[in-house]
């Protein structure tokens, strides 16, 4: 019983985490870098590789300005953590899938179908398994540039249209996570008052 | 029925009844879940209203089952609540019996 209990506040604990980390705006902010890289690819301007990461810098104050007065401040003991198994797996079916359609079409023209689809296992995975998408998009954007040019699969267009995929979802996100948790009233605030 | 029978009506007494309030639960499994947690975020993982947190988190914090403090987070003042050492103990004492009740019946 004792350790069903503490599976189960596990299982909360792993809900409420992803809850806390679903406002879209990782989601967005690796679109963009791939947006940005899509674009350098394309034009080898330097200033590109720099816009694509520079604005990850701008999750953190947003989630401030934005998350926290909503969902609600929260300190997780330990950062979730995925069994090892399961991480190995879905960087294996990646690495594996990719190898595969590469070696099967060999041809450039698959460029664009490939990254929407290795963008998709990497999201259902997020979804289907409850992975935090924050480790999907740790493996997944190494893999995807790695495989990618090592197999001259890579287009710009690729590259841009899974970051423009991944932006939307950002958004859709985050106009889903600011309707859910509408802002504070003040009025509200005075009942904590009474409790310290 | 023996002295540790746990369908004896006197164990079935010893229910905590602070505990035994489903809005008390939830929040006590919130709190278990997480180190600390703020007054917005309680309310919303319990779903509770806020009138009804603050109510019971006074209860809860009156028994001792929780700790309640001001902090600063990000320079803003929050009101901060965590479980304490003998709230984690009365919810595993009631997640043992009432366990072992249920237990009992399904026999």
């Amino acid at each position: 019983m004792k350790d069903q209990f503490s599976e189960e506040t596990k299982k909360l604990k792993k809900q409420y985490a992803r809850t806390f980390h679903n406002d879209g705006l990782i989601d967005f902010f690796i679109g963009w870098a791939l947006v940005s890289a899509g674009i350098y690819l394309y034009t080898n301007l330097m200033i590109f590789s720099f816009l694509g990461w520079m604005p990850i810098l701008l999750v953190l104050p947003l989630k401030q300005r934005f998350v926290i007065p909503r969902f609600g401040y929260v300190k997780f003991s330990k950062p979730t953590k995925i069994p090892r198994g399961i991480l190995i797996a879905a960087g294996l079916v990646l690495v594996i899938g990719s190898l595969l359609v590469a070696l099967l079409s060999g041809e450039s023209g698959f460029s664009t179908p490939i990254a929407v689809a290795v963008l998709g296992i990497a999201l259902l995975l997020s979804i289907e398994v409850g992975l935090n998408r924050v480790t999907v998009y740790a493996v997944f954007v190494p893999l995807f540039f790695i495989l990618g040019l090592g197999y001259s699969l890579l287009t710009p267009a690729a590259v841009i249209l899974t970051g423009l995929v991944l932006m939307l979802l950002g958004i859709y996100l985050f106009l889903k996570f600011i309707q859910k948790y509408p802002a504070d009233d003040e009025e509200e605030e005075e009942e904590e008052e009474d409790l310290s | 029925m023996t002295d540790s029978d746990p369908l004896d009506p006197r164990k079935i007494s010893d229910i905590d009844r602070l505990i035994h309030s489903p809005t008390r639960l939830k929040i006590l499994l919130v709190l278990m879940s997480v180190e600390e947690a703020d007054f917005t975020f309680i309310s919303n993982a319990a779903e509770l209203t806020r009138g009804n947190l603050s109510a019971n988190l006074s209860k809860l914090k009156e028994a001792g089952y929780i700790k309640i403090e001001k902090k600063f987070i990000d320079r803003v003042p929050k009101t901060i609540a965590s479980i304490s050492e003998k709230g984690e103990q009365a919810l595993e004492a009631y997640s043992n019996l009432l366990g072992a009740i249920l237990d009992e019946l399904r026999k």
